[in-house]
């Protein structure tokens, strides 16, 4: 009876994923696997070489340990934001996604700008000691790529944990307290085990951008013998023009991302399989607000965490603003930078400000496709089940774990096929945009949809409406929260997203990633911190308006 | 309700995607005008590079639109020239230097043209014999510091691996860089076979590799490292557009290694004489004095009067090459590999 209500609806609300998923994804991908007929042979080849060994096992390594770290630096984050109402709480969560829209040259300038040897920690260091001992290195070593990859990706477990703990049911959590058990043991017994699914997500999600980590690695990591797959891959593909060894190691990386996500997307139906089983989800608990002995942890959490996300922002937005006429004289406050950006001098017109517009742009149009694409697929999954929503969310997933220089090539190679016309181009730029975010958007937007009692649905049916008008009436407005979030990080990867756009982007249109790449290669550094600092605040004020509507309850 | 909103939505949805197109400014509707492909790198053809100009004043002198593609940096622009050989929208390619001249020529994507304005360019600069590339800017790699950090530059690269310049340098990664693989080569022509050892002794001096020539400057730039691998005019940018003249590039006893960017015309191109009055106009005075203010490197043209602020370029007394030429990709993949061996162990 149970499974009649569920196999009701149609498999065609997978036209509109699919549709995306080849023309953006698959497509390019046939497009190189054609060019590189012998990557079989090599692979072989390369799994028996020990330089390849060595440099993936260094890859999982640094990959492993940044997961670890972001998923641990993040969970207390995840609990007072999902738990707690606190000033600041929304601002914090909008501040914390920034580094996520943040191209990674200027991720990596505001981290040098705080941590590094001359940065914001060493110049504190020396005005006690004097200016005498040689500077505290914390960069260049593997230590400085897992730093810098927590402030990349905590955020991730901060945002869709946190989600997953303020929807948490009331019912459980007060029938275990009721029946004795304490707040930590609550925490332990009833808690975790059902946050283990949002968990996982983060953690896998976090694993895998890691694992193609590229440009934090090679700057951070301070020299070549910390490197990666992914930089071996960039070199052959682009400089040596070795497709077959380029995509032969891109497939070893692709079999190991494969290989995790299965074992992810089977870890995660049984995860939840064993938290299902409870009734309608009547209310969320009540947000608590933090009084008394409580502010204690919090502070002594929130305000290192607040130092990692903020020192490396706010370092950029201030030196949009000051300059040092030399080495003696003091910083001066000064506009300069600005009035570069914005009056003629070297660039005619107000360009940055076209930027600002297409990128917002562009990023809500890839917010809504994705988060329109992300339901139809989360709602297909979420009432079937079997080896088809396996497959299916594997192959959602899959675009995390390709190599995005593998990707680049195959745009490069399908570009020149498209058609030229401006708009063509920006559908294309727009699909692939959508195809990257998509695997965020899906997995927060159905594990949403999954937590709703199958019986909603039914009713609704039964009431007679049809799978679509269930879908949008009923079932959509009960994740309303997950859309938001999903929304967000799809915008926000959209806003950053620089090796897509340089080669799919009709020729004038700048968006701002690329307008922040273009000044730091033309020696113009302080003005893309201006830049950046546009970046930051637009992206601010765009997340802090989305989570506002994603909070407003009905 | 939830519906009316949802509704709202889809509308805004469509007026968005359906209004899209405009913030792209329009192109495309000059039907009839003659308009040249040119493929270039990115940061020829961006707002801040000397393209847009170049454009303007060769429209202005011949009627002929230039239309800019521009898929990435040089090596992009060539890979996607091989990608698309014989069925290629381009007539004209710009800035693949002379490290891809072999490359260049092997693939045979290029038709020569001897041309006349050529006669202009000193003949050392002609760095194609074939004229299948022709040159239209050059400049030096070179050590370029802070002078306030650092009063007393390095002479040599001998001198690079002293003690007191631990921690000071950035270089760049040869395996994704093109200054990166010019040090590299740089290091070879002048240490020979013994540059492993080099490499070794200047390995203390380097505080990091970065993936970019954009990378690293930024890090200098900051006063993360008072010295960076970069070319011999990046001190002018500095004098003509922030009026200071603390970044200096350094002068090697050993000598400079060249970088000579190219130019040339696609085979096959159904524009050949479009393509070759381009060539012309892009080696003629106007399109030389932009180029040397907004790409910031030395003019082929030798009648061209350079700005004052070209004074504090490097021109160096020595220039060296490699004994064979540029290697080819089997070469650079044998050296490159040697190179990551030094840093590993």
């Amino acid at each position: 009876m149970k499974n009649r209500g569920r196999q009701l609806g149609g498999t065609w609300v997978l036209l509109w994923p699919a549709l995306f998923w080849t023309a953006a994804f698959a497509v390019p991908l046939i497009a190189v696997a054609v060019r590189a007929a012998d990557s079989i042979t090599e692979l072989v080849h390369l799994t028996v070489s020990p330089y390849y060994r060595g440099l993936l096992g260094f890859t999982v390594k640094q990959a492993g340990l940044s997961t670890i770290a972001s998923v641990i630096f993040g969970l207390p984050g995840a609990y007072y934001i999902g738990r707690y109402r606190f000033p600041g709480r929304s601002l914090l969560k909008s501040i914390a996604t920034v580094p996520f829209v943040l191209p990674p040259i200027l991720a990596v300038l505001g981290f040098i700008l705080v941590f590094g040897n001359s940065g914001l920690i060493n110049s504190i260091r020396d005005s006690f000691s004097g200016g005498e001992a040689a500077p505290w290195k914390i960069l260049y070593s593997l230590q400085a790529i897992v730093m810098a990859h927590v402030f990349y990706n905590f955020p991730l477990t901060l945002r869709i944990v946190g989600d997953a703990w303020s929807a948490l049911p009331q019912s459980t959590y007060y029938a275990a307290r009721s029946l004795g058990a304490g707040r930590l043991k609550t925490l332990i017994t009833v808690d975790i085990p059902r946050l283990a699914p949002a968990i996982l997500t983060a953690a896998v999600i976090t694993f895998l951008f890691c694992f193609l980590s590229f440009a934090i690695i090679l700057v951070l990591g301070g020299g070549p013998e910390l490197s990666t797959l992914e930089v071996e891959i960039y070199r052959l593909i682009k400089y040596q023009l070795n497709f077959d060894r380029g995509s032969a190691l891109a497939m070893m990386e692709s079999f190991i991302a494969l290989g995790l996500l299965i074992v992810y997307v089977r870890a995660d139906s049984w995860l939840r399989k064993r938290t299902i089983d409870d009734a309608l989800n009547s209310g969320a608990r009540e947000p608590e607000r933090i009084e008394g002995i409580k502010a204690v942890p919090a502070i002594i959490y929130l305000v290192p965490a607040l130092f990692l996300i903020l020192a490396p922002l706010l370092s950029v937005v201030l030196h949009s603003f000051i300059v040092r006429p030399t080495r003696i004289a003091p910083l001066q406050f000064s506009f300069r930078h600005w009035a570069r950006l914005w009056g003629g001098g070297i660039i005619g017109g107000s360009v940055p400000l076209a930027a600002v517009l297409r990128t917002l742009i562009l990023g809500i149009v890839v917010a809504i496709t994705t988060t329109l694409t992300a339901s139809f697929a989360g709602w297909y999954s979420s009432h079937r089940s079997g080896r088809t929503v396996r497959v299916l969310e594997a192959m959602l997933i899959l675009p995390l774990g390709v190599s995005s220089v593998i990707l680049g090539l195959g745009y490069l190679i399908v570009a020149n096929r498209i058609p030229s016309g401006n708009f063509i181009r920006l559908v294309a730029l727009v699909g692939a945009h959508t195809v990257m975010a998509l695997p965020f958007a899906y997995r927060i937007i159905s594990g949403r949809l999954k937590e709703i009692s199958p019986r909603i649905p039914q009713a609704a049916r039964a009431l007679g409406a049809g799978p679509l008008k269930s879908l949008f009436s009923v079932e959509l407005p009960l994740a309303r929260p997950a859309l938001i979030t999903a929304a967000v990080f799809s915008m926000a990867l959209s806003s950053g997203e620089l090796n897509a756009t340089i080669i799919l982007a009709p020729g004038d249109f700048t968006t701002m990633p690329l307008a922040i790449y273009r000044m730091i290669g033309s020696y113009d550094i302080f003005g893309a911190c201006a830049l950046g600092t546009v970046l930051i605040g637009i992206s601010i004020i765009s997340f802090l308006t989305l989570d506002r509507y994603g909070e407003i309850s009905f | 309700m939830i519906r009316t909103r949802l509704f709202q939505c889809t509308c805004i949805t469509l007026c968005l995607v359906l209004t899209f197109p405009l913030a792209a400014r329009g192109s495309g509707d000059n039907s009839g005008e003659l308009i040249l492909n040119v493929y270039c790198y990115d940061s020829f053809s961006s707002e801040w590079g000397p393209g847009p100009s170049i454009a303007e004043s060769f429209y202005e002198a011949s009627g002929i639109k230039i239309e800019f593609n521009a898929p990435g940096d040089a090596v992009t622009v060539l890979n996607q020239l091989i990608l698309e050989k014989g069925k290629s929208h381009a007539d004209v390619v710009i800035g693949l230097d002379n490290s891809l001249l072999i490359r260049v020529l092997d693939a045979g994507i290029l038709e020569p043209y001897e041309s006349h304005a050529l006669d202009t360019v000193p003949s050392e600069l002609i760095f194609d014999e074939t004229y299948h590339l022709l040159p239209f800017d050059y400049g030096h790699f070179a050590i370029c510091y802070d002078s306030e950090l650092l009063p007393l530059p390095p002479t040599s690269l001998e001198d690079l691996t002293a003690d007191k310049y631990t921690d000071s340098l950035v270089l760049m990664d040869p395996r994704t860089s093109t200054p990166g693989l010019g040090f590299l080569l740089w290091t070879i022509a002048v240490y020979g076979d013994g540059w492993p050892e080099y490499w070794e002794r200047l390995r203390p001096s380097i505080l990091t590799v970065t993936e970019s020539w954009s990378q690293g400057y930024t890090l200098f730039t900051i006063g993360e490292a008072p010295m960076v691998l970069s070319y011999g005019t990046s001190p002018v940018y500095h004098v003509e557009y922030e009026g200071t003249h603390r970044y200096r590039a350094a002068e090697f006893s050993d000598g400079h290694i060249m970088q000579l960017e190219g130019m040339g015309i696609i085979s096959g191109t159904d524009n050949r004489d479009e393509a070759e009055a381009f060539i012309d106009f892009m080696l003629g005075e106007e399109a030389q004095t932009a180029l040397v203010m907004n790409n910031i490197m030395l003019p082929v043209n030798s009648e061209l009067t350079l700005p004052q602020s070209f004074e504090m370029a490097l021109h160096p007394d020595k220039i060296v090459s490699l004994p064979d030429g540029f290697p080819d990709t089997d070469e650079i993949e044998e050296l490159i590999n040697r190179w990551t061996e030094v840093f590993s162990h």
